[in-house]
């Protein structure tokens, strides 16, 4: 699902630009970092224990049940072997808020521009510590980079993220369950998304985690949509679907604001409830210190 | 009951009432178009401007248009021509003091006491105070009119003639301060004895109903005392006048000054040294010759004398009336009811700002988010 093209000024511009804010943030997080933020699950085999009611029944060894009729289930040694992806919602909700920014490469402070900017800086940090990444971005369509380690990938993972531009509306369910199959072995899948989505891919994601993968979301959001601080009274248009709907944003915001933090809140319960780590970023804000406070307080860096 | 305006040009003010209107009619609601990523956290809410613009919202565009009547209203200053302030108008007084001299300053305080409007003069004519008078009294607001004459009121102070100055409808009142003085007037008289100049004392008794005058002692005084010099064609004519006013007797003060008449063309070899000149026209005609020197040589004498008879109450009551009717060319400075509706339109633009309040409570503007909305790390 990769694709290649000839890289126009605008993109070229775009990279630049992506790879400057990625370095600066990489450079700033390392400091602050004083081992691998990221483990992964190699295939090496380690041990068998007995089965638990829960265990994933893709690591029962059904030979040894042929064998001996007890059912084990197959572990497995941690490594720092680490094969990331990285699922960015691209779709037309993510280009927001619109304004001054970068044309169709979406708003300068916008979420699109923050999220591409956290999958660049954690692609390049997975590939820094040689280790492999990719990107899986769902927005009109799916655009796949799959998941390789090296420095010239990461210019290609680079490339792939400047030329991403916000549009459609495809749920990220589908991409997936697509990733699902994609992933040959447990890995770390980062998703960063707003999340509007339906319950089935909320659902899908943590099946992923129920299906051992290392998952993060990362949850953008535009400070607006915290507040709902977008002037006077106007005619409200849904970015991916077109409804309409005129709204006194001083007379909605209290019950906007009760709603919208209710939903947050059980998003983030759901997730955390299969032990996926959970990030809320703000379009707009310094990133370098969330990310750093996040990665480091994350399981196994202690 | 009529309606007077004060200032009926501000009724062009009325014109304004079509703003409101015009406003309602015209404007449309331009809702900008917003592009939002999720509506679903969202309710529909209408403005509060579409309410403001609706021509359904009749009960606000008349409260509008009624605030707007009623401030240009209030400018035009009505004023209801109501039985009671007509009667006002005839119960209050606008009062002119002219004070003749002397009128000691406590006696002029209860005269201008309970007056509406009230002003005093005093000049040197009482013509010229009555005059000033009546033009202050027609410039006061609509009242009753008049005039109160007040001080000694001695006869000759005052005539029929200087009370024409002030017309029938403003009234006329005096105040009478002081009383008859009666005395022994003692006069020293300049005149001529067998052809020489003498000096006669002379005393006067003067009482209301009469006059009686005695003679006193007789005194020479020099001879030169008094001269006079006209050209030659009037000599004679000028020392047949001069011998003439002197038959009648001058009343005269100081004995030690020399006087000289000098009639015009008279030439001034006649005058000494420390004369004192007096020149004066060449009377005419010339039988009125003697009149005009004893007027001249009376004007040089200066006696001093203050009358001691008042002029007399059946007179002053003759003279004495009560003020007209209110003058119709009078102005009207008052506030009208201008108060009245400007206190309406206050209350109007109260029930307006309660009219077009917002639909639902109010949020906190410029909110932070609710706490744990924040960058969250697991």
């Amino acid at each position: 699902m990769s694709r290649s093209h000839v890289v126009s000024s605008s993109e070229l511009q775009s990279l630049r630009d992506l790879e400057l804010a990625t370095k600066q943030t990489v450079e700033g997080l390392r400091q602050g970092l004083h081992r691998s933020p990221f483990h992964g699950y190699s295939a090496e085999f380690s041990q068998y224990r007995h089965y638990r009611p829960g265990d994933d029944l893709k690591y029962v060894d059904w030979k040894a049940f042929a064998r001996t009729g007890r059912v084990y289930t197959r572990q497995f040694r941690e490594t720092t072997n680490v094969s990331a992806l990285l699922v960015l919602d691209v779709s037309k909700s993510m280009d927001f808020p619109q304004g001054s920014g970068t044309g169709d490469r979406g708003s300068g402070s916008s979420k699109f521009v923050l999220a591409r900017t956290v999958a660049a800086v954690l692609g390049t940090l997975v590939l820094d510590q040689g280790d492999a990444a990719g990107v899986l971005a769902v927005g009109e369509r799916a655009h796949l980079v799959p998941a390789r380690s090296g420095h010239h990938h990461l210019r290609v993972l680079l490339s792939e993220l400047a030329s991403l531009s916000p549009g459609g509306a495809a749920p990220i369910a589908e991409a997936l369950r697509r990733a699902a199959t994609i992933l040959k072995r447990r890995g770390l899948v980062i998703v960063i998304s707003d999340l509007y989505e339906d319950a089935e891919s909320i659902g899908q994601i943590r099946q992923l985690a129920r299906m051992g993968h290392d998952v993060i979301v990362i949850h953008t959001l535009a400070r607006e949509e915290l507040t709902l601080e977008v002037g006077g009274a106007a005619e409200f248009v849904d970015l991916e679907n077109g409804g309409r709907m005129t709204v006194q944003p001083a007379a909605a915001r209290e019950a906007y604001v009760a709603a919208f933090t209710q939903w947050l809140v059980q998003v983030e319960q759901q997730l955390r409830r299969d032990g996926i780590d959970y990030l809320r970023l703000i379009a707009g804000e310094p990133l370098e210190p969330a990310l750093r406070r996040f990665l480091v307080a994350r399981p196994g860096l202690a | 009951m009529s309606v007077f305006w004060i200032t009926p040009l501000a009724l062009i003010g009325l014109a304004l009432v079509a703003l409101p209107i015009a406003v309602h009619l015209l404007a449309r609601e331009h809702l900008r178009s917003l592009s939002y990523p999720s509506l679903r956290f969202l309710r529909q809410t209408q403005p509060a401007s579409f309410r403001r613009r609706t021509i359904e919202d009749a009960v606000l565009l008349a409260c509008r248009v009624a605030i707007v009547a009623a401030a240009a209203t209030a400018l035009a200053g009505p004023m209801a021509q109501t039985a009671a302030r007509t009667a006002s108008y005839v119960n209050r007084t606008s009062r002119a003091l002219v004070i003749i001299a002397p009128l000691a300053a406590e006696a002029i305080a209860p005269i201008e006491e309970g007056a509406f409007k009230s002003a005093r003069w005093q000049r040197a004519r009482i013509a010229d105070s009555l005059t000033d008078a009546v033009r202050w009294l027609d410039a006061q607001p609509r009242s009753a009119r008049e005039v109160v004459i007040a001080g000694a009121l001695r006869r000759g102070s005052i005539t029929a003639a200087d009370l024409a100055i002030v017309p029938p409808g403003i009234g006329l009142r005096f105040e009478q301060t002081a009383t008859n003085i009666s005395a022994d007037l003692s006069l020293s008289i300049l005149t001529r004895r067998n052809g020489k100049l003498t000096r006669v004392e002379r005393t006067a008794r003067l009482t209301p109903e009469a006059t009686r005058v005695t003679e006193g002692t007789r005194s020479p005084v020099a001879t030169n005392l008094v001269s006079i010099a006209a050209r030659p064609a009037d000599a004679a004519l000028a020392d047949a006048a001069l011998r003439t006013a002197l038959d009648a007797g001058v009343p005269w003060r100081d004995f030690d000054r020399r006087i000289v008449l000098v009639w015009s063309g008279g030439g001034d070899s006649a005058i000494g040294a420390g004369s004192e000149v007096v020149r004066m026209p060449v009377p005419a005609p010339p039988s009125s010759a003697a009149d005009a020197v004893l007027a001249a040589l009376t004007k040089v004498g200066r006696p001093e004398w203050v009358e001691p008879l008042t002029i007399e109450k059946p007179q002053l009551d003759a003279w004495t009336r009560r003020p007209g009717p209110p003058s119709g060319d009078a102005p009207i400075a008052d506030e009208g009811d201008r108060r009245w509706l400007w206190a309406f339109a206050l209350l109007l633009l109260g029930i307006e700002w309660w009219l077009r309040r917002p639909p639902s409570r109010l949020t906190r503007f410029g909110g932070q988010p609710s706490p744990g909305l924040e960058a969250r790390v697991a």
